[in-house]
C-alpha cells in the first residue's frame, strides 16, 4: 500500500515538473515574440518617411499643450502645482475631496465627495466669495434645510478668492489651514491663502486645470 | 616642427573620432518611435487622461494632452507571456484582496464627521485616503494583459514571490496554450510602497494607456 502511494506520489510530481517545464519552454518561445515583434526592420523610404513623420507630430503634440500657466492638482498627495510647459512655477498643499458618502435619509439621493478628476478650465474667478450651502451640508449637520435662500448664504468660509471650473465646483481658500495635505473636502479643493492669492493672480479664465 | 606635426595629429584623431564615434541613428528605433508617437497622439487628442507605460526604462507616466501630470519609477519590472499588442488598451478592472472602502456618513453624527479641531498626523480622518490603496493589487487590460503591482519583498517574502512566479507562469502560459489564448503578464514593484498606492489611486478604470518596449534587449526578466 505504501508503495502505491509513494509511486502515485512520484508520478504527480513528476507531471508537475513536466507541466511546468513545458510551460516554461512555451513561455520562452512567447518571450521570443517580444523580441521579433520590436524588430520589423524598416526600409529606407520608411526611415525618412518616419523622420519627418516624428517631426510634425512633435509639433502637433506642442499645440495640443496649455498656453501658458495650467494648474495640476494632485488628488492622492493633496498638491497642486502651478506649471508653465514641464517647469514648475509654484507647489504647495490642498484638501480635496473625502470620498465620503451622504445619504438622504429620504433614501432618494446621496452624494459621494469626492473631487472630480479630468480636464477642466478656470471659468469664473471670484473675489470675496461667499458659499450658498447646498442641501448635503445640512443633512450632514443633521439640520433642517431651509426654504429661504438667504438662509444659506454664509460669507468668509472660502477665503478670499475662488476660481470656478464647473459644476458647483471650486478652488477656494479654507478656515481649517491644519487640513491642507488632507482628504477632508466635499468636492472642492481647499488652498492655502498665499498660495491662492498666487494662483488667483497668475490665472484667467479658460487656465487650463488637471485634476487626478 | 615637431610641436605643430602634434597638433595636425591630434586634429586629425579628433576628427575621425568625431565622424565614427557619433552617434548613429537607429532606424528600428525611429521607425518604432514613430508607431508609438501616431498611436500616443489619437490618446493625446482624446479628452481625458492616458498612461504610458514604458518598459524599457521601468517608467509608467500619466498624461494628458501629451503633457506629463505624473511619473512612476517601479524598481523592477518582470513579464512573461505574449507580447503586448501595440495599440491603446482599457484599464477594464483594478483587482485587489481587500479593496478600498468608502466611508458612509450618518447624518448629523458627529462620529463620521471629520474631525477639524485636532493637528494633521494626530487623528484618523473619516475619509478615503491615499494610504487606504492596497499595496498588492492587478491591473487587466482588456483581457490581453496583465500588471500585477507586488509589495516591497525581502526574505521569505521575497523567495515566495520568485517561486510563484517561476513556476507559476509557466502553468498559466500552459493553461493559456490549451485555451488557445494570449496574454501578456507584468508584475512591478516600488522601493517605496506608497507609490504603488499612488498608482492604484490614479490610474481609475476606462483609462487608455500604451505599454511599449523601446528597442532592446529582451530577457524573461
Amino acid at each position: 500500500m505504501k508503495r502505491w502511494v509513494l509511486c502515485g506520489a512520484g508520478l504527480v510530481c513528476a507531471a508537475a515538473v513536466l507541466a511546468v517545464g513545458y510551460g516554461y519552454l512555451l513561455g520562452k518561445r512567447d518571450l521570443s515574440g517580444w523580441r521579433k515583434n520590436i524588430q520589423e526592420a524598416p526600409g529606407p523610404e520608411d526611415l525618412a518617411k518616419s523622420k519627418a513623420e516624428n517631426a510634425a507630430l512633435k509639433k502637433k503634440f506642442e499645440a495640443l499643450g496649455p498656453k501658458g500657466v495650467y494648474i495640476v492638482v494632485d488628488t492622492g498627495a493633496n498638491s497642486f502645482y502651478l506649471k508653465k510647459g514641464a517647469e514648475i512655477v509654484r507647489q504647495g498643499l490642498v484638501s480635496t475631496g473625502s470620498g465620503d458618502i451622504l445619504p438622504d435619509p429620504s433614501g432618494k439621493r446621496q452624494w459621494v465627495f469626492d473631487t472630480p478628476r479630468g480636464e477642466y478650465a478656470v471659468k469664473s474667478k471670484v473675489e470675496n466669495p461667499y458659499w450658498v450651502k447646498p442641501d448635503w451640508a445640512f443633512i450632514e449637520e443633521g439640520e433642517p434645510i431651509p426654504k429661504n435662500k438667504d438662509d444659506r448664504v454664509v460669507s468668509g468660509e472660502l477665503g478670499d478668492y475662488a476660481l470656478g471650473f464647473g459644476s458647483g465646483y471650486f478652488l477656494h481658500g479654507t478656515l481649517y489651514t491644519r487640513l491642507l495635505g488632507r482628504n477632508v473636502t466635499h468636492g472642492c479643493v481647499r488652498i492655502g491663502d498665499e498660495d491662492l492669492k498666487f494662483l488667483f493672480k497668475s490665472s484667467s479664465i479658460g487656465t487650463k486645470i488637471f485634476i487626478y | 616642427m615637431r610641436r605643430p606635426l602634434f597638433l595636425l595629429w591630434l586634429v586629425l584623431i579628433g576628427f575621425v573620432a568625431t565622424v565614427f564615434c557619433a552617434p548613429q541613428e537607429d532606424p528600428t528605433s525611429t521607425y518604432l518611435k514613430n508607431k508609438f508617437l501616431k498611436q500616443e497622439y489619437v490618446l493625446a487628442k482624446a479628452p481625458g487622461f492616458y498612461f504610458l507605460f514604458d518598459l524599457r526604462n521601468k517608467r509608467i507616466e500619466l498624461k494628458s494632452k501629451g503633457i506629463v501630470l505624473r511619473t512612476w519609477e517601479p524598481k523592477r519590472v518582470r513579464f512573461w507571456g505574449n507580447p503586448v499588442p501595440f495599440r491603446s488598451l482599457a484599464l477594464t478592472r483594478k483587482t485587489a484582496l481587500t479593496l478600498p472602502q468608502r466611508k458612509i456618513i450618518k447624518p448629523g453624527d458627529e462620529e463620521t464627521t471629520p474631525k477639524l479641531q485636532t493637528k494633521p498626523g494626530e487623528f484618523e480622518l473619516e475619509a478615503l485616503e491615499i494610504k487606504d490603496m492596497p499595496r498588492i493589487f492587478a491591473l487587466e487590460l482588456e483581457d490581453v494583459a496583465n500588471i500585477s503591482v507586488v509589495g516591497k519583498e525581502k526574505g521569505v517574502k521575497k523567495f515566495w514571490s520568485l517561486l510563484k512566479w517561476h513556476i507559476g507562469m509557466p502553468l498559466k502560459t500552459l493553461k493559456l496554450h490549451h485555451k488557445k489564448r494570449a496574454m501578456s503578464f507584468i508584475q512591478i514593484s516600488f522601493d517605496d510602497q506608497k507609490e504603488g498606492q499612488a498608482l492604484y489611486w490614479a490610474l481609475t478604470e476606462g483609462i487608455k494607456g500604451l505599454i511599449w518596449f523601446p528597442n532592446g534587449k529582451l530577457g524573461i526578466g
